[in-house]
């Protein structure tokens, strides 16, 4: 009698694994724990996952992101029920602001207690659906290829941004048939319709009109990949363009027609060339408050044409006398067959004017890059390091004013090789940020620009950096302050230093217990040997820079206000 | 009874378990307060129909409620139909209070309205009403004469006079999925 041939059979937990792979992922950051352990006792049958252990679930989000914003692709992270999923929700958060491709894998208590406060269960559908554009709850074993193709084909598609995966231990523990699984996408995402005919026409009405323009590059730019096509839209119309935070790196910071960052801390020849312009052509950002100001002063003489690939993000804050809901590549194609070239001296010569006048009273060009007492500036800092690595490298900064002045102060040459947390300005991004980068990128100089609040809220990390020797190199610009906070303090609240200052402990001698090496600067003449010191060794290193205290980053539009309120000295 | 102004939203869903609670929590997030929702079945399987009324949608922030529902990625159709082409319909159950010599006045009342008297206690009847929201407050307001002991209402609910669309191109229902794939035991 013949035997009957034994069905082939998987775990839950491997084709998770397994439809990972399919979906080409590389690299997950996360932490193990109780109800994810089934996923983690996969992973040696699948060489191809490469699994970085952090040292707290945030940064693995954090780390994701890196690898995500390096390479365009989705990044992974993965982590344990309950605590360690709610671990992840800055960085999950911080995902959804910055439209970040993600995906969260997190376990989750069996399905048959579930709702029961059972141990390390949280609601975290119920906590993450606000900041994720999906959100999962794989109660089916046979759903697992599924889910996994829709959650990296919706992370990824129309606006990107971070999906999760909630997996019930007892569902990654059930073993069924191995064959013949359904894949299909349930929710297809229409493509954007595109600029309509009259759309055009009134563009090419506009920019024929139009006097004093301004093109705004924001990160869809870089997320879409359009930089050729915004550059020879930019090329051919000659108009000046100013980038937003994250549209920075899109297009080379000396581009002869680039004014530099617009908003709260842009530069004074942007800022002033949005007040005074009479068209703007918005390609791929959302008119943030940090962008715009008050909303009602904002731009009043200008007629708008804004390209988004999100609807939403049209006429939420500022009116669009043309509003394209288009992908940006064929939509900005179109405007270049019709726009006209024009030589805009009278507005070239404004910009300049400002542009001059602020270099007159940069406070980096005066006393030799230091302040008032005697310590260096972080805005000359930045300066000396875009100079010495010819503004190439990768940088990652973390958020506050040293955020600020990398985005001034370095001069990107390269695509994409600026990453910060712009939208949700999550303090403690940068370091496992760069490990993401950096794991993308193993070729590559990456620098992670991290003050010494910023830095002490993943320092742990020093730990993952030490056991997967990531060479990434570390400049914390060290003014004892929460910088950002007390430069607020400063100017609105009567210098009332409340919660700023910080006892720091020893950087150089924390790093060298990670084994990683590092020095400290305090005088300037020191600085440029260190910076090649730092950039020759192989390895990580910290470099700790002394800086000084009272720094602002000027110039400043305060919350809420006018163009025309731009503070520019203290 | 004030009297408000109502912004309606229609919306097809896929009935899946939490897409009420998302819909729920953007609503939350924008600030809005609800003053409506129904939700049902539609002819399609798997496909639900909700219909939201809100007061006070400013500027064009009812435009920027509906293209934020519209990003729901189990809701493949939604648009404000305040202004549209729609039947607006509610149903209303009131007790009135009446004594025996007032059935006859509450019974013609609920005739005015197109309703019906469809519970009789001794010291009150219960009326069944369907119509407009602006019908429905008039009508609450009239049965005000007898005294009115409760109101239950639904809320709207919205049809398009002619053809729907109901996003259907933007969903692959279950019945639309491979065939035969899949091994569950």
């Amino acid at each position: 009698m013949p035997m009957a041939r034994r069905k082939k059979t998987i775990k839950g937990a491997e084709l998770m694994c397994r439809s990972l792979v399919e979906e080409g992922v590389t690299y997950l950051f996360g932490y193990t724990g109780g109800a994810i352990m089934p996923v983690y006792d996969a992973f040696p049958k699948f060489p191809q996952l490469r699994h970085i252990m952090v040292r707290h679930e945030q940064a693995a989000a954090f780390a994701a992101q890196g690898m995500a914003r390096a390479t365009g692709k989705p990044g992974v992270c993965i982590a344990t029920s309950g605590p360690g999923a709610t671990n992840l929700m800055t960085g999950i958060a911080d995902a959804h602001m910055d439209s970040i491709p993600l995906v969260a894998i997190t376990g989750q208590v069996a399905t048959s207690v579930i709702g029961t406060d059972a141990f390390q269960e949280s609601d975290i559908i119920g906590m993450l659906v606000p900041v994720t554009k999906q959100s999962y709850i794989l109660d089916d074993p046979y759903e697992i290829p599924r889910v996994v193709k829709e959650a990296f084909y919706l992370a990824n598609t129309g606006r990107k941004g971070p999906v999760n995966i909630d997996f019930p231990k007892d569902i990654a523990n059930a073993v069924i048939e191995d064959h013949g699984f359904d894949t299909t996408i349930r929710y297809p995402v229409p493509p954007p319709p595109g600029i309509r005919r009259e759309q055009l026409a009134q563009a090419q009405t506009l920019m024929a009109a139009a006097k004093r323009p301004i093109v705004f590059v924001g990160h869809g730019v870089i997320q879409s990949g359009a930089q050729g096509e915004v550059r020879h839209f930019l090329e051919r119309s000659h108009m000046p363009f100013a980038c937003t935070l994250h549209g920075i790196s899109a297009l080379p910071a000396d581009h002869p027609q680039c004014l530099g960052m617009m908003g709260m801390h842009g530069t004074v020849e942007a800022n002033r060339a949005i007040e005074h312009a009479d068209l703007i052509i918005a390609l791929g950002m959302r008119f943030d408050d940090r962008v715009t100001g008050k909303l009602d002063e904002y731009a009043k003489d200008a007629d708008v044409i804004h390209v988004e690939q999100d609807p939403s993000e049209i006429n939420k804050n500022v009116r669009a006398t043309v509003a394209i809901y288009s992908d940006l590549k064929p939509a900005v194609a179109e405007m270049t067959k019709v726009v006209g070239r024009k030589p805009y001296k009278e507005w070239y010569a404004f910009a300049a004017k400002n542009r001059e006048y602020w270099e007159s009273i940069d406070p980096i060009n005066r006393g030799n890059g230091r302040g008032d007492s005697r310590n260096l500036l972080m805005g000359s800092v930045i300066r000396k390091l875009s100079d010495l690595t010819d503004g190439k490298d990768n940088v990652v900064a973390d958020v506050g004013q040293h955020q600020m002045f990398a985005a001034r102060y370095y001069r990107f040459h390269r695509f994409n090789t600026w990453f910060n947390s712009g939208g949700l300005g999550s303090m403690g991004f940068s370091v496992p940020a760069a490990m993401g980068v950096k794991f993308a990128r193993p070729g590559e100089r990456v620098w992670v620009i991290v003050g010494d609040g910023s830095f002490q809220m993943n320092i742990q990390e020093l730990g993952t950096i030490m056991e997967q020797r990531i060479d990434m190199k570390i400049l914390l610009l060290n003014n004892n302050f929460l910088g950002m906070v007390r430069q607020w303090q400063d100017l609105f609240h009567g210098s009332r230093f409340v919660g700023t200052p910080v006892k720091n402990p020893d950087f150089i001698a924390l790093a060298g217990a990670y084994g990683i090496a590092g020095e400290r600067v305090s005088e300037g003449k020191g600085l440029e040997p260190a910076l090649r010191r730092a950039m020759k060794h192989k390895g990580a290193y910290l470099l700790e820079i002394v800086t000084d205290m009272e720094e602002m980053i000027l110039p400043m539009i305060p919350a809420g206000s006018r163009f025309s309120d731009m503070r520019v000295t203290r | 009874m004030k009297r408000k102004k109502l912004n309606t939203i229609l919306a097809f869903a896929h009935n899946q378990p939490g897409v009420l609670y998302k819909l729920l929590s953007l609503i939350r997030k924008k600030r809005y307060n609800v003053e409506t929702i129904t939700v049902g079945h539609t002819h399609v399987d798997g496909i639900s129909r909700m219909t939201i009324s809100f007061s006070h949608g400013e500027g064009n922030k009812i435009e920027q409620i509906v293209q934020q529902i519209a990003k729901i990625t189990e809701i493949p159709k939604t648009e404000d139909v305040t202004d549209a082409d729609v039947i607006n319909r509610e149903l209303v159950l009131l007790k009135v209070k009446a004594s025996p010599k007032d059935r006859v006045h509450v019974t013609a009342t609920a005739q005015i309205f197109g309703g019906k008297v469809i519970y009789v206690a001794r010291t009150h009847m219960i009326v069944e009403i369907t119509g407009k929201q602006e019908n429905i407050d008039s009508a609450i307001r009239t049965f005000e004469d007898f005294g009115v002991a409760g109101v239950a209402r639904t809320g709207a609910t919205v049809m398009h006079r002619e053809e729907e669309d109901m996003g259907l191109d933007r969903i692959v229902l279950p019945e639309r999925r491979m065939a035969s794939l899949g091994n569950r035991p």
